[in-house]
């Protein structure tokens, strides 16, 4: 069995050393394949566990990232272009199913603004529709007596152009506009009867003026910033200031900071941890690995190739990595494809693969380390008398 | 029997640096069923009223399946392995006589007792997180207790039975064939 | 509970304990069948301490497996204590062996996560012995075998002659008729080995327990009461007493 895993062509110690780096790698890496082909229950099994974590923290991570990119067109749909933003004292919360920013308390009340500024309050809440949640949106610079419809709530609640549908009593005219999220938007008083007050205001100061923030500040019981990680506390209204916020727009970066609270949460959770769980198998495998080749190892270290078992070893579990990213990428993406299609946009997708595509490196890296380390650490001789 | 399953705590007991390891895989797999199976109602129930627009209720379904499988090998996998380093100790208690079916109790309790203390501990674990989360606010909304329970008496279970399945075949093939194939070198 | 085996009394001498006649063992390698074993009759009496000789390869250790059960024969038939055990399932062959034989291995083959004296006493805990009692009963055995002051000790702590000396307390505890064992030196120095034999034979001699080695050790063959000689599988030589030196063991 011993004999089996040496090559002929490694049994010159030599002959390896003097062969140029690429050479070499390429060597290694052969050999690498050929002594995986000979353990193939360990291969396989190694592979699998491997592969499957990785499908896994595809799957969570392509769902993660396509409500991310949803995220991010959220605020440009349901906020849009507005110098300043205020929310309620409760806050704003992205519904990731919907796509929709929607306010978690009412429309807040603002006293001694400066005159001239002018001020709209859109309303927003969550609506049901034949069993089906939709976002609805009241405006209060809207056409009369339409809804307009997003191409997804279009889908959802199966209204076509043109149709009519009744909202708190009154009758709308739908009208189907493009957008990301499901939503539908009508006039502040149809909206007003369905969804209550929850709300926030946008305001346009007049053009030209300057110390919007200033202005801003002698507004009792307002907290004004330019940050968009900073949310409400719970008991004032924030103002935020969208205006100046050099590199970056305030809308990327509030998208940003949306997007991440949304990994955050529970998809991230899902995905880190199986992360974890990738790396605590890989690491086992490895450790049994090497455990059971012990004497192997120490007769490739007593014919003078001690570096190269290092090596071997190392390019070994790379070799098993970069199979299971490809074994596990395809079961997630197949997996992905039969279930959720045309639910996630292929750039989340490929998102999702990149991004695991750079835990990969590391992780596999820090489970080959510990033993080799272990392995290294062993005379020969021990090693030898291993069963 | 009881005396058999007496040697087997002491065995699991003195081996259990051989333990850890397996146990590690086992607590993070289990952690993650949990998580995956307490969420799961939540998402149904939101994905129910979404319609069409989320299948996202499938997909954790297929993902917890997925996480069920890798579990349940890689506890199988360290399991086998357990038994394979005890194969000369197996060898000597058939060589001594000692009746077949006290030898597969005394040397399958390590590896189920690893496995469920494992799963236990990434269950707990993972409750401990999921009740954070709920109390502060950043899981929104969070699981029901019944919800919880149940996953992590799953959880539990499927450990045990797949460390009970997978180290009771080769303990038992072992005690079947001659003493001479444990007690020599691996073929 | 240890099964319980019907016997057929023995027709023939009842004095053996261990009657072989016309033993095969083969065992296929890919494509080769080795003649492990070839026509090896044997018998062995109580008293006596009867040593296996022969070179690598001759087949002495697969013909004491086959003595002591832990192997089974492809033909011939084999006696043990009167048993016939040519249609015991390993379960009662098992059984046979818990009452009649004990076994001492080259490599010790102790296990590692139990002290000495817990080793010692690993035979016998399903018997229906209080466990203090057999406390009691182990320790005297290791101090037959000047162990008793390392009783606590695991394998690891313990030297290899040290181990093989657990391992023969092991081996008698069970007030075995019968003792195998499988080159007892081979993994020891001069010394360590000198004493084992020393212990093995006094042990064996005062307990009235018959003994089969296979050896290279002249320190061992020096102790024999009857030499076999085996060579590629056969029986080639069958002396009284120990082999006067002739060539390498």
């Amino acid at each position: 069995m011993v004999t089996a895993a040496l090559e002929p062509n490694v049994a010159d110690p030599h002959a390896s050393e003097a062969a140029s780096g690429r050479g070499r790698g390429l060597k290694l890496l052969r050999f690498g394949v050929r002594n995986l082909r000979r353990r193939p229950e360990y291969t396989v099994l190694s592979v699998t566990g491997i592969a499957l974590v990785i499908a896994v923290v595809i799957i969570v991570q392509s769902i993660a990232t396509s409500f991310d990119i949803a995220g991010t067109q959220a605020f440009a749909d349901d906020v849009g272009n507005t110098p300043v933003w205020v929310v309620p004292a409760q806050g704003v919360t992205y519904n990731p199913a919907l796509g929709a920013l929607l306010p978690n308390g009412a429309a807040p009340s603002l006293q001694n603004l400066p005159p001239a500024w002018t001020v709209r309050m859109t309303l927003g809440g969550i609506w049901t529709y034949r069993g089906k949640h939709v976002a609805l949106y009241g405006i209060s610079t809207p056409a009369q007596g339409v809804a307009v419809v997003s191409q997804r709530a279009s889908e959802s609640l199966g209204l076509a152009d043109g149709s009519a549908i009744s909202i708190g009593g009154h009758r709308l005219t739908v009208r189907v506009r493009g957008g990301n999220g499901t939503y539908i938007r009508v006039p502040a008083g149809v909206a007003r009867s369905v969804i209550g007050d929850r709300g926030w205001l946008s305001i346009t100061p007049p053009a030209g003026v300057t110390g919007v923030g200033a202005a801003l500040s002698r507004v009792p019981g307002l907290m004004v910033t330019t940050q968009p990680t900073r949310g409400a506390d719970g008991r004032h209204p924030l103002a935020y200031v969208t205006t100046g916020g050099g590199l970056f727009t305030f809308q990327s970066r509030y998208s940003a900071a949306l997007g991440g609270r949304v990994s955050g949460s529970l998809l991230g959770i899902i995905s880190k941890i199986a992360l974890v769980l990738g790396f605590v198998i890989a690491v086992t495998s490895f450790l049994a690995a090497v455990y059971e080749r012990r004497r192997e190892f120490g007769i490739l270290a007593s014919i003078g190739l001690s570096d190269e078992v290092l090596y071997f070893f190392l390019m070994e579990a790379l070799i098993i990595f970069a199979a299971a990213y490809l074994v596990g990428a395809a079961i997630g993406i197949a997996l992905l494809v039969l279930v959720l299609p045309g639910q996630l946009s292929l750039s989340s997708v490929l998102q999702a693969c990149a991004l695991t595509l750079t835990y990969l490196p590391a992780l596999g890296i820090f489970a080959a380390l510990v033993p080799t380390h272990r392995i290294v650490q062993q005379r020969p001789a021990d090693l030898l008398r291993a069963e | 029997m009881m005396k058999a399953f007496r040697y087997g705590l002491r065995a699991a007991a003195r081996r259990r640096r051989w333990a850890v390891l397996p146990a590690a895989t086992t607590a993070t797999g289990a952690g993650l069923l949990v998580v995956v199976l307490c969420l799961l109602p939540d998402i149904r129930r939101q994905s129910a009223a979404f319609g069409n627009a989320s299948d996202l209720a499938r997909i954790t379904v297929i993902v917890s399946l997925v996480v069920v499988l890798v579990g349940a090998i890689e506890v199988a996998i360290g399991a086998t392995r357990a038994v394979g380093q005890r194969r000369t100790e197996i060898g000597i208690l058939s060589a001594s006589g000692t009746n077949p079916a006290n030898v597969v109790a005394m040397i399958l309790v390590e590896p189920v007792l690893s496995a469920v203390a494992g799963a236990a501990v990434g269950a707990i674990l993972a409750v401990a997180g999921i009740v954070a989360g709920g109390v502060s606010g950043a899981l929104h909304p969070a699981a029901k207790p019944a919800t919880v329970a149940q996953s992590v008496v799953l959880t539990v279970l499927l450990a045990a039975g797949a460390s009970l399945l997978a180290s009771v075949i080769p303990v038992v093939n072992a005690v079947r064939r001659p003493p001479v194939e444990s007690l020599q070198r691996r073929h | 509970m240890a099964e319980r085996v019907e016997g057929k009394d023995m027709t023939t001498a009842p004095e053996h304990l261990v009657a072989a006649e016309s033993l095969y063992k083969l065992y296929r390698v890919g494509d080769t069948v080795i003649h492990a074993v070839r026509d090896v009759s044997l018998t062995v009496s109580s008293g006596e301490f009867v040593c296996l000789m022969g070179p690598s390869g001759s087949g002495k250790t697969t013909l004491l497996h086959l003595l002591g059960g832990l192997d089974r024969p492809t033909r011939g038939t084999l006696r043990i204590a009167g048993q016939e055990t040519n249609d015991l399932t390993e379960g009662q062959f098992a059984a046979l062996r818990h009452s009649k034989i004990g076994f001492i291995f080259q490599s010790f083959n102790l296990i590692p996560f139990l002290s000495a004296v817990e080793n010692t006493e690993l035979p016998l805990i399903f018997e229906d012995v209080s466990r203090p009692a057999l406390r009691t009963r182990a320790l005297a055995m290791l101090d037959r075998v000047g162990l008793s002051h390392r009783a606590e000790h695991p394998p690891a702590r313990l030297s290899g002659g040290e181990q093989q000396r657990v391992a023969i307390a092991r081996a008698l505890i069970s007030n075995p008729s019968l003792v195998l064992a499988d080159e007892p030196t081979a993994n020891l120095d001069r010394r360590a080995g000198r004493e084992v034999v020393r212990q093995l034979r006094g042990l064996c001699d005062e307990m009235d327990v018959a003994v089969v080695v296979c050896t290279h050790d002249p320190d061992v063959a020096a102790q024999a009461t009857r030499t076999l000689v085996m060579e590629d599988g056969q029986a080639i030589q069958s002396d009284d007493g120990p082999r006067v030196g002739q060539g390498p063991a």
